[in-house]
């Protein structure tokens, strides 16, 4: 059955109805109106808060963009020395594009074998307690994965991983340095275990709400289990869990806390990756370790980045409306 | 019409209108007014608690946090009808805060800048510690030894560790400086060194790299944050002092820089090198709160509080006896207190001058307590006659 049947008419009736009855109940305002009017007036407060954290960030960080132009976006400068300051976030801009991109390809398929197992082959008695476990770890704060990255799995990943990759890879490039445990890697990995929770749970969810018809009708027709997972329920919830990465990708990217403890915190041109085991930056940690002692410049350049980081999610939610509704349109039809 | 996650509304659920009752709505909607208001009232109580009471604010530098909150409680137990509420924002943010007049005083490690005299203007400049920062290291020679405080080092050859020239502890050059000073059998290993930097921006990366700009082989300029490729290849990033000592104690063979109040409580203890000053004889001097103290006074003289002092410099000062790596740490305050408008009044005018009066003296005994460097006398003569300088209405608040 069509998702799209009822709501325009629906819409459409209630809309008239308000027309027509408009004078009626400005004398007589009900429950219903004093909700409509409190709903609508909170519904606002969003897209006030996106349109003036825009409006700030513009204003805040004119004095770079003044100074270096587009430079400041493709630019990998850092100096605040007063009289040859030079910004530039193309570094930070990569280091972000390149943890997340860990984040995503080391979480959402470990992820996506979490839900599938708690939606499609745990028994309830497994089930309920595990993805209540799953759930808990959204709820650890940012800053305790930081500290557990930090003083646990950094050494270990240093040891284990990273140093014998070099020792044996070292001549490809991204493979390339001297590990210390504190680098785009370890960012990426954290990212990786923090998006989990989220992206598991939520896909969960929308496999969970994928019919039984759909499972029947691949069993029915002689699917083995994994079939049905992929004809039946995979492709019928594709774009929500294409959503639940997305959600993903959203806290990979502005997520500043953890990240700050484990990435390196280069700064210029050496915090551009060309390895995988050199100290990085991202657009968030730099923001989160450079504020405090910032001034004049430094802070606009600051802000800048803020602005950039702002157009980058910004980017990332447009291209995700876009993938899910292109996702939905050759779908249509052939999964229901 | 679709949410992003493809869930479509449930079909055949009940879209319900006028669920709560207009009874119900309204009361709620009375009983939340009712809460808010009292609680505001209450709480307005609480942060208020005798009419009496003045709530000085200041703002900035997070080196001198834990010596501030230390004499802010000190001056409390004394005065009790007086609160100071000090937040360690950073140097910058602190004066910012006091362009703004949403503090009354703001503390930064190093003097007001060209730009920030424009935004601040007729502030006074009160020096109220001094800050010292130690080059420190880990360096295990073998299970049962490690080499403890004591690397000799002059501004040369740290320039030469730290921006990557000089990449192992046996180097020539280092050894040249040791060799007279390690116990005999023990030499300096051949394992390679990892420079250990500050994360964030920090006034303590300003003053160790005005120290190592002395040199003429330094590249990478003075700077709060340093860009990376002023640092050695390799080197690690930590988040504040505490952040770069525990890196030098886990991290073998690392070499970072410090606050000297910080390496002399940590514990284990860090090893920490003595710095080479030419004065007099020459000597290698070990980084200490006399040591510290004796670089501030050897300065021929002062700026009033009122001038321009952005040429006193503590590194490297003339004494034979001084560390070379310290600086001044200040308060900031305007000298006439009525910019602030209304918020201001003649009481807690007077509040301020003592409070101030008090910081650069009974404050001085705490300084030690802490590790911090108390001020010497000739100093504190000077942050006195600033003191006496500040008015309010053009009136003089400290006899």
């Amino acid at each position: 059955m069509s998702r799209m049947e009822e709501t325009p008419l629906d819409h459409a009736g209630v809309q008239s109805s308000r027309l027509q009855n408009f004078s009626y109940r400005l004398s007589h305002l009900s429950g219903d109106d004093m909700f409509e009017v409190l709903s609508n007036v909170f519904a606002c407060t969003a897209v006030v808060i996106i349109a003036l954290t825009g409006i700030v960030l513009v204003r805040g960080s004119i004095p770079v963009l003044g100074k270096f132009g587009l430079g400041f976006l493709t630019g990998s400068g850092w100096s605040t020395t007063f009289g040859q300051e030079s910004y530039g976030m193309l570094p930070y801009v990569l280091g972000t594009l390149v943890t997340s991109g860990i984040a995503i390809s080391i979480g959402i398929p470990v992820s996506l074998g979490i839900a599938i197992f708690l939606a499609e082959m745990a028994p309830t008695s497994v089930r309920v307690p595990l993805s209540q476990l799953v759930e808990l770890l959204a709820a650890v704060p940012s800053v305790i994965y930081g500290f557990w990255g930090l003083l646990v799995l950094s050494p270990w990943i240093a040891k284990y991983v990273e140093t014998p990759l070099t020792s044996s890879l070292g001549s490809i490039p991204i493979f390339h340095g001297s590990p210390h445990g504190l680098d785009f890697l370890m960012g990426g990995l954290i990212l990786a275990i923090m998006i989990i929770p989220t992206v598991s749970s939520i896909s969960k969810e929308v496999m969970i709400a994928v019919p039984t018809s759909q499972r029947e009708a691949a069993y029915s027709i002689g699917a083995t289990r994994w079939e049905v997972v992929r004809m039946g329920v995979l492709s019928y919830s594709r774009s929500g869990i294409f959503g639940a990465a997305i959600l993903g990708l959203g806290r990979a990217v502005g997520e500043t806390m953890a990240v700050t403890m484990v990435i390196g915190g280069a700064l210029g041109s050496e915090a551009v990756p060309t390895s995988l085991f050199i100290p990085g930056q991202t657009l968030a940690s730099l923001i989160a370790g450079q504020f405090k002692e910032a001034e004049s410049l430094q802070l606009s350049a600051l802000v800048g980045a803020g602005l950039v980081l702002f157009g980058l999610a910004l980017l990332i939610n447009v291209f995700a409306q876009f993938m899910v509704w292109k996702v939905l349109k050759v779908k249509a039809g052939a999964v229901e | 019409m679709l949410s992003p996650l493809g869930m479509s509304a449930t079909p055949g659920a009940i879209v319900r209108r006028g669920g709560i009752s207009r009874t119900v709505f309204v009361v709620s909607l009375v009983l939340v007014a009712a809460i808010s208001g009292a609680s505001g009232y209450f709480i307005q109580g609480i942060l208020h608690p005798a009419p009496s009471a003045i709530t000085l604010v200041g703002a900035g530098s997070s080196f001198v946090n834990p010596l501030i909150t230390a004499i802010n409680a000190n001056y409390s137990k004394i005065n009790a009808n007086v609160q100071i509420n000090y937040q360690s924002i950073g140097s910058g943010a602190g004066i910012n805060a006091l362009g703004q007049r949403t503090v009354d005083f703001g503390a930064s490690d190093a003097p007001l800048t060209t730009s920030q005299t424009s935004s601040v203007s007729n502030a006074l400049t009160i020096p109220d510690t001094i800050g010292a920062v130690v080059i420190a290291y880990n360096i295990p020679i073998n299970s049962t030894y490690s080499i403890h405080k004591g690397l000799h080092l002059n501004v040369t050859v740290a320039a030469g560790i730290f921006q990557g020239d000089i990449t192992t502890w046996n180097d020539p050059k280092i050894v040249a400086l040791n060799q007279n000073s390690l116990p005999s059998g023990v030499s300096l290993p051949s394992s390679p060194i990892t420079v250990v930097h500050r994360f964030d921006s920090s006034g303590t990366t300003f003053v160790f790299t005005g120290y190592l700009s002395n040199s003429t082989v330094w590249r990478g300029g003075q700077s709060k944050s340093p860009s990376s490729s002023a640092w050695a290849p390799g080197a690690l990033a930590s988040p504040g002092n505490a952040g770069v000592a525990s890196t030098i104690q886990t991290v073998p063979d690392t070499i970072g820089y410090v606050e000297l109040n910080y390496a002399l409580s940590a514990t284990p203890p860090m090893a920490y090198a003595y710095l080479w000053n030419p004065n007099g004889a020459g000597s290698y001097i070990e980084p200490t709160l006399s040591s510290s103290s004796l670089a501030a006074t050897s300065l021929p003289s002062l700026p009033s509080g009122s001038g321009n002092w952005t040429s006193i410099n503590l590194l490297n000062t003339s004494d034979p006896g001084a560390y070379p790596i310290v600086t001044f740490s200040f308060i900031m305050v305007y000298q006439e207190l009525n910019v602030y408008g209304s918020t201001m009044s003649q009481t807690k005018a007077q509040a301020l001058v003592n409070y101030l009066w008090f910081v650069v003296h009974e404050g001085q005994n705490q300084a030690k307590i802490l590790s911090f460097v108390s001020l010497p006398s000739t100093v504190v003569a000077n942050a006195e006659a600033t003191v006496r300088s500040i008015t309010y209405n053009g009136q003089t608040l400290h006899g």
